[in-house]
């Protein structure tokens, strides 16, 4: 194999939320596409920042809420009509008012159970490691570090660029992130 | 000391239009005492029980308010407050009702057919002496908590906090009894052979609904304006859409459960009230309330961008608080027609009148006051008050 992407990514630490949110709006105006910002706690405007419009997410919750749904109700009836019909208060077997409490708490599971799942497969987890794991620093993410990432897959990256860009607005401390060793 | 000029002089044009369109109800209405009394009597009773819905929510709204805090409270709470502050001139229309019992509730023609238990509660006096009282606890509370709201414009102080927060308490106690027995007074006994325990819940979430759509309504009117624009907007509007979302969704829990148990029990004593709620035409009313007052709002709150944008949450409001007054139509005019629809022009009349009337006084004792509650200590706690305006 050879060794054509010894560097993941550059990693730079901002001191604060603020210059991090600016940072990543630079680098948004500055054609990065490819690029992941960490900090300790939520930053109003960083996700738009980073250029994160919207995901499928709600698509994949609003199917997870139709299949649960569909579940829900066709349980019933399976079961009401088909399998035991009983006569129940003279009612009829198919007495869609009563199926409703159902559908509706497992058109909720479903698209509860969708969000969880649905937003662990679209940032690509569980992962066990990261290869900004390698920077020592980084630790700092759940702390007080507030850092930006660009990543090397990004068309537009170049190592040295990169890292005089990541430095333009702060002199940051920068970090070089290599591939993980199994791919390298 | 009041609102701001440029904002004042928009809700002074708004009261104006209110007063108007409500006085030329309000005449078109006392012309129809002379053509059919008691159809506008009935007609009345359902603008009037759809109209104080508004303030009734924003009662109980500010009451939570106080009690649990929020920023989403700061932006919409002089609404209220002002709301609130009209509950003397509901007590001075519910006298067409007063006076026009006999035409309203079939108890008050002469009881003879009633329960020795029933007979009781269902007597002239003691309903008078009822009513009386719902207003002396919505008058009195609402002008302690619009006393003390408008001294903590001069500095809030811990101890106002503290007995806001003391009078609240109790004060959404006394108002689920209250509003739950004026529902049951003044809707409930037209049909006096019916009863449903979950009548008063019902009627308070929709009362919830009605009050947060005039928030958000208000609250989109002014949100250009000092001091409105300092706030978060995109993120104010959010948490009101996310209330209204789950108001909505508890309305129709509340309408929904009380109908699964009458349609399953399917008892003779309960099921009269959907059997006439279901024929003739009205029927098509259930269904459209169905679409237009869940399905609908429900879709559309679910979408963050709908909720995030003033005027899409604004038309959203505003077509939920329509389909609020179809709602108490369903539930009040049926009983006067039971299983035949019946849409009379009085309906019109008197929901336009009473709307404007209510409107051009909301937006007088409104403008009296600063339009933020910026004295109440929590308030300090929103970071971008000082800020640079936002244009959510």
């Amino acid at each position: 194999m050879e060794r054509t992407l010894p560097l993941y990514g550059m990693l730079a630490r901002y001191p604060d939320p603020d210059t991090l949110v600016e940072a990543a709006e630079k680098a948004t105006a500055a054609g990065y596409t490819q690029m992941e910002a960490y900090s300790p706690m939520p930053i109003h405007g960083l996700a738009e920042a980073i250029g994160f419009h919207s995901n499928r997410l709600p698509w994949i919750v609003l199917l997870g809420g139709i299949v649960g749904g569909l579940t829900g109700y066709f349980l019933q009836y399976t079961t009401a009509v088909i399998d035991y019909p009983l006569n129940v208060g003279g009612k009829p077997n198919h007495s869609w008012p009563q199926f409703v409490p159902v559908t509706f708490e497992l058109t909720i599971l479903g698209a509860g159970l969708a969000a969880v799942l649905g937003m662990l497969a679209l940032n690509g987890l569980p992962r066990p490691n990261h290869p900004v794991f390698s920077i020592d620093e980084f630790k700092l993410a759940s702390r007080d570090g507030f850092f930006l990432f660009l990543l090397a897959r990004d068309p537009i990256f170049d190592a040295d660029s990169a890292a005089s860009f990541l430095r333009e607005l702060e002199p940051a401390p920068l970090f070089v992130v290599p591939v993980e060793e199994e791919h390298a | 000391m009041s609102a701001a000029p440029v904002l004042d002089d928009k809700l002074a044009a708004l009261q104006k239009r209110f007063f108007g369109v409500g006085l030329i109800g309000a005449i078109a209405a006392v012309g129809a005492v002379l053509w059919d009394a008691e159809a506008l009597l009935q007609s009345y009773l359902t603008a009037y029980v759809f109209w104080i819905a508004v303030p009734l929510g924003s009662f109980a709204l500010l009451m939570l308010h106080h009690m649990v805090g929020g920023r989403w409270g700061f932006a919409i709470r002089r609404f209220l407050e002002a709301a609130t502050r009209t509950f003397p001139l509901w007590a001075l229309a519910f006298l067409p009702i007063w006076f026009g019992l006999e035409q309203i509730y079939p108890w008050a023609q002469g009881a003879e057919e009633l329960g020795e238990s029933k007979q009781v509660y269902l007597d002239r006096e003691f309903f008078g002496l009822r009513t009386v009282f719902y207003f002396a606890a919505w008058i009195g509370f609402s002008m302690l908590l619009n006393r003390w709201s408008r001294q903590q414009d001069q500095g809030g102080t811990k101890a106002l906090l503290r007995r806001l927060q003391l009078l609240s308490g109790p004060g959404l106690l006394l108002f689920g009894l209250t509003s739950t027995f004026s529902a049951i007074d003044w809707v409930m006994t037209i049909e006096v052979e019916w009863y449903s325990t979950i009548y008063g819940a019902l009627f308070i979430t929709g009362q919830g609904v009605s009050a947060l759509t005039l928030g958000v309504l208000m609250f989109t009117f002014c949100r250009h304006h000092e001091p409105f624009n300092r706030l978060q907007l995109a993120d104010r509007f959010h948490d009101l859409g996310n209330l209204l979302l789950a108001f909505v969704m508890l309305w129709a829990y509340m309408a929904f459960s009380q109908f699964l148990i009458m349609w399953s029990g399917d008892l003779p004593e309960e099921i009269p009230w959907y059997l006439s709620r279901s024929e003739g035409g009205w029927q098509y009313l259930a269904l459209g309330i169905t679409v237009f007052h869940l399905f609908l709002p429900l879709s559309l709150l679910l979408a963050r961008r709908n909720k995030r944008r003033p005027e899409r949450l604004a038309a959203i409001a505003a077509l939920i608080l329509a389909v609020r007054y179809l709602d108490v139509l369903w539930v009040v005019a049926p009983a006067f027609s039971p299983g035949h629809l019946r849409v009379h022009l009085f309906d019109l009349v008197t929901v336009v009148a009473l709307g404007g009337l209510f409107g051009g006084f909301f937006l007088r004792t409104l403008r009296a006051r600063p339009l933020i509650a910026i004295g109440d200590e929590r308030f300090e706690a929103e970071p971008k008050l000082n800020g640079a305006p936002e244009h959510g």
